[in-house]
């Protein structure tokens, strides 16, 4: 068989969701042609299903090298690297591939979309998550400190409750009493750190402006139409695909008449720098 | 698509005071939920009387309208107007060649609302029994003709 007809016999068994069939056919038609970066991002899509997610890394990097505008071979690289938990370079093949995919008025580029967020969160989480247990460290030293200063104080009443004829002292009141003591400072500690770092303590909002009105989701790449609305890039092609007219005025509106929004867009990717951890679902 | 995540935050903000005359019957899912409307002037056509809306979201929603009709059920007919078929189909163009993704379920109460407030006929569409036997149940397949759009 030519690498074509391997090819094909590789997509048919992918319809069919036979996995490995497909791999192996796939394998085959690159032993014969492995100039063809189709074929190895067919394979690539194969590995993805199959959890082989370094395979697929090898192979989208095959197709890049022989296509650099292989959108799919960025795409599926990057959802390889989230799923090993390798968050900063995906976002890097999340991003190359969202530009391609608007270049190449690629449908899937709500999907590619979402990878890029999806990065962002991780991303976010990964250095959110070193940043709190650097600073919680700090913080539960001190609560143990505390808690066993009263313990030690507490052993010590009974030491001398054990040796006392003073029937009037209470001294399960004075054990409470420490109790107390120690649960307070705990408390005042803990507003002590969170006044320190009000960021985290902020309430969890997407401001309006960042928000695409369409989807109600925050803005990654903000487009603005002729009369200054903006919405997200993807979902406004969406619309557009079905419609060509401005959501608001209903005036024919071209995918040709709308413009980056590039200060909303610095906007809003500072402003997931900073909360990609909960503003990407939120 | 984003429908599901739109639509919970339709929810979330439709838990925020409402406009008045409308309220949420139900929403047991994000693929169908059910309004209540009520006209709140005088109008005698409408008098002390609750209609409710039927919701169908799609997965392509918003891009695509979500499919609104009245439904009759127990203590709920089926408002006579001119635009609204006697088995609920409703004939606005907002919620086909004009729709557009930034309404949402709230807006869309609201236009139906007035739609019947500004109501003083008595009737149904013309053609109303034959359209009704004819079985149409989706209005987005239905080419209408807006032939009146004085009401």
């Amino acid at each position: 068989m030519s690498a074509e007809e391997l090819r094909l016999a590789g997509n048919t068994s992918f319809k069919n969701g036979d996995w490995l069939s497909a791999d192996k056919k796939y394998s085959q038609a690159i032993a014969i042609d492995s100039r063809n970066y189709v074929l190895f991002t067919n394979r690539a899509l194969v590995r993805l299903k199959l959890e082989r997610y370094d395979d697929v890394i090898n192979d989208c990097m095959s197709a890049i090298n022989i296509n650099h505008d292989a959108m799919k071979g960025h795409y599926m690289a990057a959802q390889a690297l989230l799923a090993l938990s390798r968050p900063s370079e995906a976002l890097g093949f999340a991003l190359t591939a969202y530009q391609l995919a608007i270049q190449q008025q690629s449908k899937s580029a709500t999907d590619v979309a979402n990878v890029v967020l999806e990065a962002k969160k991780q991303r976010w989480k990964k250095l959110e998550h070193n940043r709190i247990d650097k600073d919680d460290s700090l913080l539960n030293q001190m609560k143990t400190l505390i808690k066993s200063d009263s313990e030690r104080r507490i052993v010590d009443l009974r030491e001398q409750q054990w040796d006392s004829t003073d029937h009037e002292r209470d001294f399960e009141a004075e054990i409470a009493v420490i109790r107390d003591d120690a649960r307070v400072q705990i408390e005042e500690l803990a507003n002590v750190f969170a006044r320190a770092d009000p960021q985290r303590y902020r309430p969890r909002e997407v401001p309006d402006y960042l928000m695409d009105s369409i989807s109600f989701s925050i803005m990654t790449d903000p487009v603005v139409t002729k009369k200054g609305h903006s919405y997200d890039r993807t979902t406004i092609m969406d619309h557009l695909r079905r419609s060509a007219t401005d959501p608001l005025t209903r005036e024919p509106l071209r995918v040709e008449d709308l413009r980056t929004n590039l200060a909303l867009k610095q906007a809003c990717t500072q402003f997931l720098e900073e909360n990609a951890g909960w503003a990407v679902d939120y | 698509m984003f429908a599901t995540k739109r639509l919970q935050k339709e929810l979330n903000n439709i838990h925020k005071p409402l406009p008045p005359g409308i309220s949420i019957a139900s929403t047991p899912d994000f693929t169908n939920w059910k309004m209540d409307i009520q006209v709140l002037d005088n109008n005698p056509l409408y008098a002390d009387q609750i209609y409710r809306l039927n919701f169908k979201f799609s997965q392509s929603y918003p891009i695509e309208a979500p499919e609104v009709t009245f439904i009759k059920e127990e203590g709920r007919d089926i408002p006579m107007h001119p635009h609204i078929y006697s088995n609920g189909v409703i004939c606005l163009d907002l919620l086909g060649s004009n729709w557009s993704p930034v309404q949402n379920v709230e807006s869309v109460c609201m236009s139906i609302q007035s739609m019947l407030t500004s109501n003083t006929k008595n009737e149904r569409p013309p053609g109303d029994d034959a359209f009704v036997r004819s079985g149409y149940r989706s209005p987005r397949n239905i080419n209408f003709v807006y032939d009146d759009n004085t009401v």
